[in-house]
């Protein structure tokens, strides 16, 4: 039986009203593409840290990162730390998000044009449209996940009540933009940061440090506090995960689109520097969260499905009253990160897949009346995919082989556009492709029941980390084969 | 000793959070301001 009482079904009524008038009420500001697509790059530190933070952790992020807990113990944290790590040597050093954000670009594939040429744009924009609505695709279904366990929901009301929440944020978001995005990022930063808190703090008062070190222990032994030793991951998941980790700071558009709206290279520096710890929290307090089940739940209560340890550990631990501020905290996490990703993908559809179509001549409001359509087709397709798809082994690789679609191929290219003279549109092509149809083979065999043995053996780190190894590969041969005749003539017409 | 070490990350990250918190929340309104200003002359011109 949940703690949720109606109180706290208001509490959380209210949150979500306020957060939509607000979205809604600021779109006034907002009368040309760049004021809707990157806020008009007038992002400054601590906006652009609450709104980084808010977008990269939702509900889908408090569950995976909660079932590593559970799944891993303490190691389950490595991916974070790994992140946090590579962000602050980027933020530190400026390597890539400098030219980039000195470029004036609104998204990676326009950097691309520059060095590669149109087509190796538009195909970059595909890839990265394809794996991030695939990455995103299975927010809805785990947010709804989440709700039935803590608040008790009756399932058969989870799809409305996605829809209404859905239908919401999709409100706001195609009428202010960025701009909505980034003034609702704040208030859901506030809002989710108390709830992360909170619930922390009670699970140290009031289980223990000492009972959290035994359950690991007991479930996991050394394994659960040194992820090389553990018998599910070891060294390969943790090299998977460092690649994961560098490609995720460069490329992944969402976080990038944040340097990209900054006030110039520094600022998008500073913000990068100021969030990189938040990705050690944003593993390691949930997972402390997926720990906290392991000390309550006995193996009967969670099942084989590991994801609903958290939220079913949740609704009987938080009490009344401040179960409603822990549900609305985490529906804000959702809602920022769901406008966010649809504006993101929105805007490498519009600026990068269509450029052929519209060639940045179209007027502002077309412009801006595309812009909107698009990011409410992204809508329906998350309603549509979101609702039947059925994750295989854990979300957080899941998420990581879907991400590797794009984030491999297009970390590559972006270093090579950065710092490689005899890159070329051929050994980008190349790096597309097998980046693209690496990730998508393993999803799709792991589909098949003849290949799914294999896909078993291989195991989804290996092959994520063959798949970086891989697209490397291709771009360097790739490069190396274009005949110098033909490098020189594309060189001329550019 | 890793447990240790596990301990003083977790301590870590709620002293940060808590401190960003702090700051994000006073100092991300007046960014929001003057977003919000700048975003309105330059929409004037």
């Amino acid at each position: 039986m949940s703690n949720f009482t109606f109180l706290d079904g208001g509490i959380v009524g209210f949150y979500i009203l306020v957060v939509i008038v607000i979205g809604v009420f600021v779109r006034k500001y907002v009368s040309k593409v760049d004021q809707f697509l990157v806020a008009g790059r007038e992002l400054n530190l601590y906006l652009g840290i609450a709104s980084l933070t808010a977008c990269e952790f939702g509900i889908v992020t408090c569950m995976y990162t909660a079932q590593n807990g559970y799944k891993f113990g303490f190691a389950g944290a490595t991916p974070g730390i790994l992140i946090a790590l590579a962000m602050l040597m980027v933020g530190i050093t400026g390597f890539c998000i400098n030219p980039l954000r000195k470029a004036g670009v609104m998204t990676i594939p326009e950097l691309f044009e520059k060095k590669f040429g149109s087509r190796v744009r538009w195909m970059s924009g595909v890839v990265i449209v394809l794996g991030g609505l695939l990455n995103m695709g299975v927010f809805l279904r785990m947010g709804g996940d989440f709700l039935v366990e803590v608040c008790g929901l009756n399932p058969q009301y989870l799809e409305i009540t996605m829809t209404l929440l859905l239908f919401g944020i999709g409100l706001y978001t195609v009428l202010g933009g960025m701009v909505s995005v980034l003034i609702t990022d704040y208030l859901q930063f506030i809002m989710m940061s108390i709830g992360l808190l909170v619930v922390t703090i009670m699970i140290f008062i009031k289980i223990g440090w000492a009972d959290l070190v035994l359950a690991v222990e007991t479930n996991h032994g050394p394994g659960g506090f040194n992820p090389f030793v553990h018998p599910e991951m070891g060294p390969a998941y943790v090299i998977f995960n460092a690649f994961v980790a560098i490609a995720v700071v460069l490329t992944w558009q969402t976080t990038i689109q944040r340097v990209l709206s900054a006030k110039d290279s520094a600022t998008g520096r500073k913000i990068y520097k100021g969030t990189s710890p938040f990705f050690v929290c944003r593993f390691l307090l949930p997972g402390l969260w997926g720990i906290a089940a392991l000390v309550v739940l006995t193996p009967d209560q969670v099942g084989e499905n590991t994801i609903i340890a958290m939220p079913r550990f949740l609704s009987t631990f938080v009490p009344p009253i401040m179960m409603g501020v822990v549900v609305a905290a985490m529906l804000a996490a959702d809602m920022s990160t769901d406008a966010s990703y649809m504006l993101t993908w929105g805007t490498v559809i519009y600026n990068d897949i269509m450029a052929p179509l519209h060639k940045g001549k179209w007027s502002q409001r077309k412009g801006l009346m595309c812009n909107r359509f698009i990011i409410a087709m992204i809508g329906v397709f998350l309603l549509i995919y979101g609702l039947w798809y059925k994750i295989e082994g854990d979300a957080w690789t899941y998420l990581a082989v879907t991400g590797s679609i794009y984030l491999s191929s297009m970390s590559v290219l972006l270093i090579a556009c950065c710092y490689w003279k005899k890159a070329n549109n051929w050994g980008a092509t190349a790096a597309i492709i097998l980046g693209a149809t690496l990730p998508l083979g393993f999803l799709l065999c792991q589909k098949i029941p003849a290949t799914k043995p294999f896909t078993e053996y291989v195991g989804p780190y290996v092959s994520g980390m063959m798949t970086y190894i891989g697209v490397a590969v291709a771009m360097v041969i790739g490069s190396l084969l274009k005949p110098k005749t033909l490098q020189e003539r594309s060189d001329n017409n550019d | 000793m890793i447990k240790y070490f596990w301990l003083l990350l977790s301590l870590g990250c709620i002293g940060w959070y808590l401190v960003v918190l702090g700051y994000v929340a006073y100092y991300g309104a007046k960014d929001i301001r003057d977003m919000l200003k700048n975003m309105g002359i330059n929409k004037d011109l």
